[in-house]
């Protein structure tokens, strides 16, 4: 179901006003393009391509079934559209590009020493997941979504979604619990 | 073991938190919208004056009466077309009689037609253009 809030701003949409979309962009913004970044792994196309979604959201939103869920349908567009974008740039996309992307796309020079080598292992250790296990995971762990809604945003069965979600866990514990006392030794000793 | 592990990567996650797009980003989609939504054309729903069963039945009224008329002389008669046969109609109806007549008029009929069609495809893109400027 959409919340009120967010029904609001769209029926505002819907009857003209096009400020009203601002605040859907607000509130989604982040996690729109924190998924388009796991797809992507780079912080600039990841921009586009939410940016894209948005403007996509916005056309789309006459069409939008308002009994389903607003969140969940834009997390789908968002997905699709970052695949779709990874899929034509898959032949440029090299293990170099990878790298980059983990020290300039991932790495946020803003924040202290501390929080961005905690950000930093986590996502070293979401890179040994794939686009799609990435994205589960952040649905799953850091949005609290239920295994249906993610099954619906990653178009896959609630079966499969578990399986991977188990499967994904296991992977980032296994890199997490190394990293975590590597890290938490390196803190100790400064 | 699954615990333990479930516990450190929800708590990984959420410590890792959301990525934050650029300062602009808000900026950039409204923009696009606003550009977007400039430059896409009105579309206007365009209702025939005349529905397809209207065509059909004014279509069957006068290939009804094309027919009457062009067999009123021929030797088979539908029982109908005796209510045509006043004197006055069929002096009127003679004129048929000339095969050339009948060609001329089809010929401009068709012209015609064609004609009107042309012209309401004109004025109803002048009439969109029109809206579009307001």
């Amino acid at each position: 179901m959409v919340t009120s809030e967010d029904q609001l701003f769209i029926t505002q949409v819907l009857a003209g006003n096009t400020a009203a979309f601002e605040h859907l962009v607000r509130k989604y913004q982040d996690m729109v393009f924190t998924l388009a970044v796991r797809v992507l792994n780079h912080h600039e196309e990841a921009e586009e391509v939410a940016q894209d979604v948005f403007v996509k959201v916005f056309h789309s939103l006459s069409g939008f079934q308002q009994k389903s869920n607003f969140k969940t349908w834009i997390y789908r567009i968002t997905c699709n559209e970052s695949i779709n974008r990874l899929r034509s740039k898959k032949n440029k996309i090299s293990m170099v590009n990878l790298e980059e992307g983990l020290t300039a796309g991932f790495y946020d020079q803003n924040q202290n020493l501390e929080s961005d080598e905690e950000k930093k292992i986590v996502q070293q250790a979401l890179l040994t997941l794939s686009e799609t296990e990435r994205v589960m995971v952040t649905l799953y762990y850091y949005d609290e979504m239920s295994i249906k809604d993610i099954a619906t945003i990653t178009d896959m069965t609630e079966t499969n979604v578990k399986t991977k979600l188990f499967r994904s866990r296991q992977k980032l514990y296994e890199v997490l619990k190394d990293q975590y006392s590597l890290f938490t030794s390196i803190i100790q000793t400064n | 073991m699954d615990r333990e592990a479930d516990k450190i990567v929800r708590m990984s996650i959420k410590k890792a938190g959301l990525e934050k797009p650029g300062k602009d980003f808000l900026h950039s989609v409204m923009s696009k919208i606003e550009t977007q939504t400039e430059v896409a054309p009105v579309r206007i729903k365009n209702e025939a004056l005349i529905s397809r069963n209207g065509w059909l039945l004014i279509g069957g009224i006068v290939s009804l009466l094309l027919v009457t008329v062009l067999l009123t002389d021929s030797e088979y008669k539908l029982p109908f077309v005796i209510s045509f046969e006043t004197e006055m109609l069929h002096d009127y109806f003679s004129i048929f009689e000339s095969r050339i007549f009948v060609v001329s008029i089809v010929i401009t009929a068709i012209f015609v037609l064609l004609h009107t069609w042309l012209i309401s495809r004109k004025m109803d893109d002048w009439y969109l253009r029109y809206k579009h400027q307001m």
